[in-house]
């Protein structure tokens, strides 16, 4: 635990003792470790943006034979902001939807598709179990998982879906919880 | 009373306008547009106010950035919303 230094950068999804604050943050609470899913997760929306991109490059071909300029310039101004408005929404669940470690307890942010907010806070002193299980074939190569957080009395199980290395993560727990 | 009217003379003719295809085309770009643009102008303002909700409940050094990109695109959808009112 003491050899762990501030690591807390803006694309971190693992940052140590992070520069950020919770509306849910009691008032001496540290938050100790923050979690998001891990990067190489986020490739199917980012390889799905360059492809629209270059779906409305080729499409421009054809165009100038059904539009006027002026229907052209609105449709790829339109197409633009619409990629952007895909990519963007899909950037924002990814950062703002965390798991959070602190002092007292651990705190699941996730957010349905941007609109629903479900905060999950079990305490420390409640959590049984801490497990991890990698994500498959991609999981394993890329050292991403799952996160399960087993609690009991009134506080609701935990996880953290696709979380940079789990077993370390789960290891970090168990330290602050024993 | 038909001293008023008798005078009066229409000069349009029903029978002289004529609607091509690309009149119904135009119309039909222009309705889908303003739809469409109104849609997404809704879109916009709801993600803006839903990125503030975010904001609080996580506040980092970088939130400045992220509300001035959910406020680029609540503009770009109004001037598309313009543009598909005004221009097209």
């Amino acid at each position: 635990m003491d050899q762990v230094k501030q690591s807390s950068r803006f694309l971190d999804s693992l940052s140590f003792y992070p520069r950020i604050k919770l509306d849910v943050q009691h008032k001496d609470e540290n938050i100790i470790l923050l979690i998001r899913e891990h990067p190489i997760t986020q490739v199917p929306w980012i390889i799905n943006t360059i492809g629209l991109g270059i779906i409305l490059v080729l499409v421009n071909v054809l165009l100038p034979q059904f539009f006027t300029i002026n229907q052209i310039i609105f449709i790829n101004f339109f197409a633009i902001v619409l990629i952007f408005a895909y990519a963007w929404i899909n950037f924002l669940r990814w950062y703002f939807e965390v798991g959070v470690v602190t002092n007292e307890r651990i705190i699941d942010i996730d957010f349905k598709s941007v609109l629903y907010k479900e905060v999950s806070i079990a305490k420390l002193e409640n959590i049984q179990e801490v497990s991890a299980k990698s994500a498959g074939y991609l999981g394993t190569l890329f050292n991403y998982g799952y996160i399960y957080v087993q609690t009991s009395g009134a506080d609701i199980d935990i996880e953290f879906l696709n979380a940079p290395d789990p077993s370390y993560v789960v290891k970090f727990i168990n330290k602050l919880t024993h | 009373m038909g001293g008023i009217f008798e005078n009066l003379q229409f000069n349009f003719d029903i029978t002289q306008v004529s609607i091509t295809d690309a009149d119904i085309a135009f119309f039909f770009f222009k309705a889908f547009s303003i739809v469409f643009a109104l849609l997404f102008f809704i879109y916009s303002v709801i993600l803006a106010r839903q990125t503030g909700v975010l904001k609080d409940t996580l506040s980092t050094e970088n939130n400045g950035i992220i509300m001035v990109v959910s406020q680029v695109q609540l503009i770009a959808s109004v001037l598309i919303l313009l543009y598909a009112l005004f221009l097209i």
